[in-house]
Formats: structure tokens, C-alpha cells, sequence
């Protein structure tokens, strides 16, 4: 399904990926390591949001490495920001109608985002704009929303940090029901300890290479 | 020809200060179009000493007034209060002297390598020469390279201890205080109405967005205006 | 939105109860500007672009009708050119680049001259062109003012709309889910654009005159500062505008600057009056 073949990136003269060559067929990937490992480049990169300096990206075969985010997007590729990015200004639910209404009517838009509001936990606040939504509640709606956009491959960076106890396991729990839906992902974190329950397979990133872990 | 140049070096201390106070002040100071204009007011009202010395305090008091109205605001919210202070200005002007007519005073003129030039145009010339001067001595002192750090890098300026808002708030006084007292310098060799200054302000705008574009680095920016104010008088020259 | 609507409707059929010529002339200039600032508070609250040019598309759409009506099409996508342009400079920095360049336009307009018979006509004296009558106009712009707050209206209870409001929230987060925001950009600038060339339309087509004040300051803030007067409703920007010609009309031989003074002072209130609005509004 996805295939990164040596891709490197470099920021101001900082090699933070170095060759990478990573391979997903199905399932969960888990990738951890500390901070500044590369991590989240490999994702923003996979996302179109980065270009790579070099390699290729492969998505069911094609090479999507030049691609812009939205051309990812609509490939099936969606990611969950580490820090949440709502449409603030907008309700829960319009926020998860918005990937939808790129396929459907406004009404089938708004009908399948409350399915997904439901999903996620967020049915009790589909009204209430997303700018007030607590840390934890942002998480699940981010995650609703790129559920909206319905994808074959999900970018989940760091779903778990900043969360409290409480909010972690809430989060853990939709992403096991994402899982059991069939829907691929590669979900980063900082310690191996917190992807093992979730993940098929599981990379160490350390000083922007990946080895199997 | 030297009219010309001496044109260019105001347009250019103008385009100056209009980007001094938008890396410092963090904003785009209309306000600046109408503190000239009062400048020149001033002139017109009081005994020319007098008028000078007025022209710097009344614009370092607008300044500071603006200065303050705009702290902790976004650039855009900045800018707009600061149009607010400029029509405020320009229209309590338009009322203190009640006409729409041009106001034109007098000036003496002296003949240099064959052109006639305006004294009071040479006498501007002159001190905005000398205000550059201090200018480019600033970044030798302490403030200077607080002036420079927070031009560079406003937050980490501050998570360092740098006074920032003392340094906007200078900033944004003095080069207004300035601003007005070119004002008052260049009243005899302009027409006068509420709306004079605004012609100045746009092409000052204009230099410093182009010279702008040479990056954050250093007095750079500031020494572009020059070469930029002089091909657009040179340009304007020829047009005409 | 439908208390809005019942709002503008009784402004509207106010004039027309009261059967006054005096009363529906200053109608029918507070109507003309309501589209204008309409337009101007579409572009600000649903697309996320404060704009000090709307004075250019509904100046230009009066010039243009006067000059020859064909080009009012070309009017239309040169305006939509000129907020495309603009906007390539971001958000934060389209404020005062739009309004430079709506002052920049303003000193050009001057020198809209044609050669007409041997003679010029156009610069400071501006151009001529037949009215269609009081009544007619405000029947005319009351109508186009009612269709474009109900199109907006439609327009936020849809996909566009979503879209829209997605790209003006955040333009990364929207690409990421699939939304071309260049594109959304555009279609929301062209929307806006549009309605101030109505605006335009209907202001000469009352008028019968345009010249250079069209593209003045006056005009350039009329938008910004009527919707900020008034809440933060749609209806707002038509209340405000109808406030803003009653104050200037009342005070006309007092003291002309009036409605200049309000303008400074609303500029100078704009961040507290925003929050303090934004605050009612919850």
C-alpha cells in the first residue's frame, strides 16, 4: 500500500531524515522515538505537506512524493495533526460534514458526520463550536474528521500527547474501532510502551533513520 | 536635479520610519500621513522656532498615543486603529481651520550650480541627513542592539528580558515626533490641507515594501530606501 | 437569520409605506451601500479576508456602465484579478495592502479621461449617465439587496459554505482533508466581488454620476466601519450602512466631517468593539 524508498530530508543544513525505506501493507504501523527524531517529518511528508529532497513515496503504486496535500488527501490519505487544527469558528459537526460534503449533498454530509460524531464520542457537543472544545475532545474530533474524509491510510502524529489519563484511554478506544473498521494507519508516539496494544508492527526512529523495533 | 535628491532623502527617511515601525511597532502606521500634515499645521500657526519645537513634541505625544492604542494588537487590528488616529487628525484639522482652500506660504529660494532650490527644502534636506546619521549610530549603542534583536526576533528579544514594549513604544514616538517636524521643515515648500500627507505616506509605503523585500538583514532595508527613493524621483522627472 | 431577514425587510417597506421622496432618496443610498457593505462583510465573516478595496469593484462597476456597459464584465474579473493578487500576500498583510491600493486607485481615477466628440470628458468632473428615477432604483436595489442576503444566506447552509468557512479556519487543516483553498479563495472573492459590482451598478444607475469620491477613503472605510457599528449579525452591515447615511444626511450642514469623525472613532474602537461583539454573540 505505501512505500517510502530512500527519502531524506534536510532543514536549514540538519539532516532529520536520513534514507528512509519503510513499507506498509495493512494494518497499524507504530513508530516511536524521541523528539526530533523525524517522526513527524516522515508523516508531513507522506501527507504532502513537506517535499522530500530525495526518494520516492509510493501509494498504491504511484509515486505521490511531488503531490499537494489536498492531491493526498483525495488519494485516501489524511492525517491527524499532533498539535489539533479544528475550524474553530465552526461546530463539531459541521467541522466533520466538511470532508464529506467533497463526495456528497450538504444533508448526506450532515447525516454521515453525526454517524461519525457518535463514533467518536463527540454526540453531546455537535452543536457547540469547536474553539471550545477541551484537549482531549479536540483529539477525537480531529480524528472524526479525518474519519470524514474517508481514508485508506490514516497519519495519526502523536495521538496521545497532552492528554490526560482519562482522554488517552478515549482516544486508544476509537483508534482500536478504526482499526477493527478495516481503515490502515501509521500512528507515532514517543515511547513503544504506548503504541503496543494498538499496532501490528513497530518502528524505532532514532537520529531520522528507522529500524524495526 | 538637486531638488530631486532632496525629495528622495525625505521620501526615503519617510519609507524609513514607516519600516522601523513596522519591526518594531508591528504595525503599518497610518498615522504618520495626517502627523506630517500637522507638522506642517503647526508651521503654519505659530512663529517658526516655536513651530519646530511644537511640531516635535506634538508628534512624539501623537506617537506615543498611538503607541499605546496599539499595544499587544495584531498588525492588521494595529494598522487599522492608526488609519482611525489619521482620519482623526486629518478631520479635526479640516474643522480647526474650516476651508477646503490650499493653504500656501511663503519661502526663500537660493540658486545652487544653477538651480533654484527652496531654503527650507535644503534645511529639511539637511537635518533628515543628520536624523539618518543618528540612525545608522544607533546600532553601535546598547540600545541599538536591543533595537536589533527585537527587529530580528520580537518574542525571544523578551524571553531574554529586553524591554520590548518600552523600545515600541520609543519607537513609535520618536520616529513620529520626527515625522511631524518634517512636516513643519517642508510646510513652506508644500501646499497645505488636511489631506497632504497622504501622498507622501503612499510612496513611502510603496519604497519601503519594495526595499523590504531585501530581507531583515541589518541597516540594509534602511539604505535601500535611498537608491529606491531616487529612482522614483528620477522616474517622476521624467514622467513629467 | 430570520429575525435578520424580518430586520431588512421592514427597513425596506418602511420608505414604501411612508411614501416620502425625501426619505426613500436617503433609502435608496443607505440600500446601494448596504449591498456594497454586505459584499464587504461576506468576505470578512465567511471568508476570513479583511478588505480595504471593496471601493475598486464598486467603483469600477460605475465607471465601467458609464463608459460603455459592456465593460462591466471585464470589470468584474479585473476587480477579481486585483483581491487574487492581493491576497498572495496573506491574510494579516491584505489589510493594508488593499487599502494602499485602494488609495493608489483613487489618485489614478482622476486621470479616467475619454475622448468624446473632439472634447474629454471623465477626470475630476467623472462621467455621466442616465438615471432611472427614485422609485425605480430603490425598487431595483432594495430587490438585489433582499436576493443577495437570501443567496448568502443558502450559501452558508451549504457545501460551499462549508467550505468556505473550512478554508477561512484554517487553510492548512482544509487542504489536508481534501479542499482545494486556492480555488474556494477564489469562488469566495468572486462572490463578494460580484456584489459590490451590483452595488456599483445600482449606485449609478441611481445617480446617474460617477466620479473620482467613489474611489475616496469615505468609501474604502464605509463597509469596514458600518459593519462594526452594529453587532456582529448579518443584518449588521445593513444597519450600520443606513446609520452611517442618516448621520452624514442629518449633519451634512452642521458638520460635514461627522460621519468622518464616527469613521476615525469606530477605526480607533475596532479590536474592543470586534471582541466586545464577538463576547455578545455567546
Amino acid at each position: 500500500m505505501l512505500q517510502l524508498i530512500d527519502v531524506s530530508k534536510v532543514y536549514n543544513g540538519n539532516v532529520v531524515l536520513r534514507g528512509i525505506n519503510f513499507e506498509l501493507e495493512s494494518g497499524f504501523a507504530g513508530i516511536y522515538g524521541p523528539n526530533g527524531s523525524g517522526k513527524s517529518t516522515m508523516l508531513k511528508i507522506i501527507a504532502g505537506i513537506e517535499k522530500p529532497d530525495c526518494g520516492r513515496i509510493l501509494f498504491e503504486g504511484e509515486d505521490i512524493a511531488g503531490k499537494t496535500p489536498e492531491e493526498v488527501a483525495r488519494m485516501g490519505i489524511t492525517i491527524v495533526y499532533q498539535i489539533p487544527r479544528p475550524f474553530k469558528n465552526m461546530s463539531v459537526i459541521e467541522n466533520v460534514a466538511t470532508p464529506f460534503i467533497l463526495r456528497v449533498s450538504y444533508r448526506e454530509a450532515m447525516e454521515s458526520a453525526m454517524e461519525i460524531c457518535e463514533f467518536v464520542g463527540l454526540k453531546n457537543k455537535v452543536n457547540l463550536k469547536a474553539g471550545l472544545l477541551s484537549q482531549g475532545e479536540l483529539r477525537l474530533l480531529e480524528i472524526g474528521r479525518a474519519l470524514a474524509a474517508q481514508p485508506k491510510l490514516m497519519l495519526l502524529d502523536e495521538p496521545f500527547s497532552g492528554l490526560d489519563v482519562e482522554n488517552a484511554k478515549r482516544v486508544r478506544r476509537i483508534l482500536r474501532k478504526i482499526k477493527r473498521e478495516g481503515v490502515d494507519a501509521i500512528v507515532t508516539a514517543h515511547r513503544m510502551k504506548l503504541l503496543r496494544d494498538i499496532v501490528d508492527v513497530s518502528y524505532e526512529m532514532r537520529g531520522g533513520k528507522i529500524a524495526e523495533g | 536635479m538637486i531638488s530631486a535628491l532632496l525629495t528622495a532623502i525625505f521620501l526615503s527617511f519617510f519609507a524609513s520610519a514607516v519600516i522601523l515601525n513596522y519591526k518594531i511597532g508591528r504595525l503599518l502606521n497610518l498615522s504618520f500621513a495626517s502627523i506630517f500634515t500637522l507638522g506642517a499645521y503647526i508651521y503654519f500657526s505659530f512663529n517658526p522656532t516655536s513651530a519646530l519645537l511644537l511640531a516635535l513634541i506634538f508628534g512624539g505625544i501623537m506617537g506615543a498615543i498611538v503607541s499605546a492604542a496599539t499595544r499587544k494588537l495584531s498588525v492588521a487590528e494595529a494598522t487599522i486603529i492608526s488609519l482611525g488616529f489619521s482620519i482623526a487628525i486629518e478631520e479635526s484639522l479640516r474643522f480647526l481651520y474650516r476651508t477646503s482652500y490650499y493653504q500656501v506660504m511663503e519661502t526663500n529660494y537660493v540658486e545652487l550650480f544653477g538651480e533654484v532650490v527652496s531654503i527650507h527644502e535644503m534645511l529639511n534636506g539637511a537635518m533628515i541627513v543628520l536624523l539618518f546619521l543618528a540612525f545608522a549610530a544607533i546600532p553601535l549603542s546598547r540600545r541599538g542592539f536591543e533595537l536589533k534583536f527585537v527587529e530580528d526576533d520580537w518574542e525571544l528579544a523578551e524571553m531574554y528580558g529586553v524591554d520590548t514594549s518600552r523600545i515600541r513604544f520609543l519607537t513609535i514616538s520618536i520616529s513620529s515626533s520626527f515625522i511631524c517636524l518634517s512636516g513643519a521643515v517642508l510646510a513652506p515648500t508644500q501646499s497645505l490641507f488636511p489631506s497632504m500627507g497622504w501622498s507622501s505616506m503612499v510612496i513611502a509605503v510603496i519604497i519601503a515594501a519594495i526595499a523590504a523585500l531585501a530581507g531583515n538583514a541589518g541597516l540594509r532595508k534602511y539604505g535601500l530606501t535611498i537608491p529606491i527613493a531616487i529612482a522614483y524621483t528620477a522616474v517622476l522627472r521624467w514622467l513629467l | 437569520m430570520k429575525k435578520d431577514f424580518a430586520i431588512i425587510l421592514a427597513l425596506l417597506l418602511l420608505p414604501l409605506l411612508l411614501r416620502s421622496s425625501f426619505i426613500v432618496s436617503v433609502a435608496t443610498m443607505a440600500v446601494v451601500y448596504s449591498i456594497l457593505s454586505l459584499s464587504w462583510f461576506f468576505m470578512e465573516k465567511e471568508a476570513g479576508w479583511t478588505s480595504l478595496v471593496h471601493s475598486i469593484p464598486f467603483g469600477i462597476a460605475a465607471y465601467a456602465l458609464a463608459i460603455n456597459p459592456v465593460l462591466i464584465i471585464p470589470a468584474f474579473l479585473l476587480s477579481l484579478l486585483l483581491f487574487t493578487a492581493l491576497s498572495l500576500s496573506g491574510r494579516e498583510k491584505f489589510v493594508f495592502t488593499s487599502f494602499i491600493t485602494a488609495i493608489v486607485f483613487w489618485y489614478f481615477s482622476h486621470y479616467i479621461t475619454l475622448s468624446v466628440n473632439g472634447g474629454v470628458v471623465g477626470g475630476e468632473e467623472g462621467f455621466s449617465f442616465l438615471s432611472i428615477g427614485l422609485w425605480e432604483s430603490y425598487l431595483l436595489s432594495s430587490s438585489m439587496l433582499l436576493l443577495f442576503f437570501t443567496s448568502f444566506a443558502l450559501i452558508r447552509k451549504s457545501g460551499l459554505g462549508l467550505k468556505i468557512e473550512a478554508v477561512r479556519d484554517d487553510e492548512f487543516a482544509a487542504r489536508s482533508i481534501g479542499i482545494n483553498a486556492f480555488k474556494i479563495r477564489i469562488v469566495s472573492f468572486a462572490i463578494s466581488v460580484f456584489t459590490a459590482t451590483v452595488a456599483g451598478v445600482c449606485y449609478l444607475l441611481y445617480f446617474g454620476h460617477v466620479s473620482p469620491e467613489i474611489f475616496s477613503v469615505e468609501i474604502v472605510l464605509l463597509p469596514f466601519v458600518a459593519s462594526l457599528i452594529a453587532g456582529n449579525r448579518w443584518a449588521s452591515p445593513i444597519i450600520g450602512s443606513y446609520i452611517i447615511v442618516v448621520v452624514s444626511r442629518a449633519f451634512s450642514g452642521i458638520l460635514p466631517e461627522t460621519h468622518l469623525l464616527i469613521y476615525a472613532a469606530v477605526l480607533m474602537l475596532s479590536p474592543k468593539l470586534k471582541r466586545w461583539w464577538g463576547a455578545s454573540a455567546y
